[in-house]
């Protein structure tokens, strides 16, 4: 099952040492300096002493001001209309195009606070990327305005929908619409 | 020296994408076994998926294929025990073939 459990039988030296002595590897460079100089300690595996009490181990979270923007992003849209594809270094999925959108509309600082999600939602429109809404909007907006925003926003859709289909590039599928940026930003390996 | 670690996990399109429950991503197969499918897509862990019926034969070593991600590695605490128990795999939905670049282009 959960493989190496070998760093608990003895410690690195004596295991080298034994491996050494078979034939198996080849000696390494720290060995003869640490057979010369070794610690005071053996690093012996020595299980952690259990916590009583309030006593608690602090970790911190780790958590980014982008995170708010994505959990809403996610909230609404989903998945998003690229999948992610991690075996590239440099991937900039559309959640990140958001989040990078929406720093730059928030330094700008022309548009206020409440109105900068659905800017930047239709700034990415304008650029070729299409949002499909999954979710519902957030609770803290006022509620009268989402019937309104969401339809201004479906109509954005169609309106670049029938651009592309005039253009002659669609492809129409049942669940998510095919991803429609540039392919000079992001060039997939085929 | 944490901050630094800090940026580059900013900087980490796995951590850009957050929890992995319900998204999709690209995996490419790099192990196969009769009928199960050994997927990674780029996560700490691959996930084994079970061949479909449709399209089974495309499913080869090195197939790029579409998945929705479960969870990033399948673990639980049995009851007693004082840590968790990982099956060191993750856990997606397979849920196609990808398209390729060259099958798009020649629209």
């Amino acid at each position: 099952m959960a493989g190496n459990r070998l760093q608990r039988i003895g410690s690195v030296f004596s295991r080298t040492r034994d491996l050494l002595r078979i034939g198996v590897i080849k000696k390494p460079l720290w060995f003869d300096v640490y057979a010369a100089f070794p610690p005071l300690r053996e690093p012996v595996y020595r299980v952690p002493r259990p916590r009583y009490g309030k006593v608690k181990d602090v970790i911190p979270p780790i958590f980014y001001r982008e995170d708010q923007v994505r959990a809403r992003f996610y909230r609404i849209y989903g998945s998003g209309p690229r999948p992610f594809d991690l075996s590239q270094l440099n991937y900039k999925s559309t959640c990140q195009r958001f989040v990078e959108k929406f720093n730059e509309l928030k330094e700008e600082g022309k548009i206020e606070e409440e109105k900068l999600f659905e800017e930047t939602g239709k700034a990415l429109l304008a650029s070729g990327i299409i949002l499909q809404r999954r979710g519902t909007d957030r609770v803290a907006q006022e509620d009268h305005q989402d019937v309104g925003s969401r339809d201004s926003v479906r109509h954005l859709q169609l309106q670049t929908l029938l651009e592309e289909m005039q253009e002659g590039k669609k492809d129409q599928k049942e669940q998510t619409p095919e991803r429609v940026e540039t392919q000079k930003e992001n060039p997939l390996p085929s | 020296m944490v901050w630094v670690g800090r940026v580059l996990i900013l900087r980490s399109p796995l951590i850009q994408m957050g929890p992995a429950k319900d998204k999709i991503a690209i995996g490419r197969i790099f192990h196969v076994v009769d009928d199960d499918l050994y997927i990674d897509f780029g996560g700490k862990f691959h996930c084994v998926c079970r061949r479909p019926e449709v399209d089974g034969k495309k499913y080869q070593r090195g197939s790029r294929v579409r998945l929705r991600l479960l969870d990033l590695e399948l673990t639980s605490r049995f009851l007693g025990a004082t840590t968790d128990t990982t099956l060191l795999e993750a856990d997606a939905v397979l849920l196609g073939l990808m398209e390729s670049k060259q099958t798009k282009q020649k629209e």
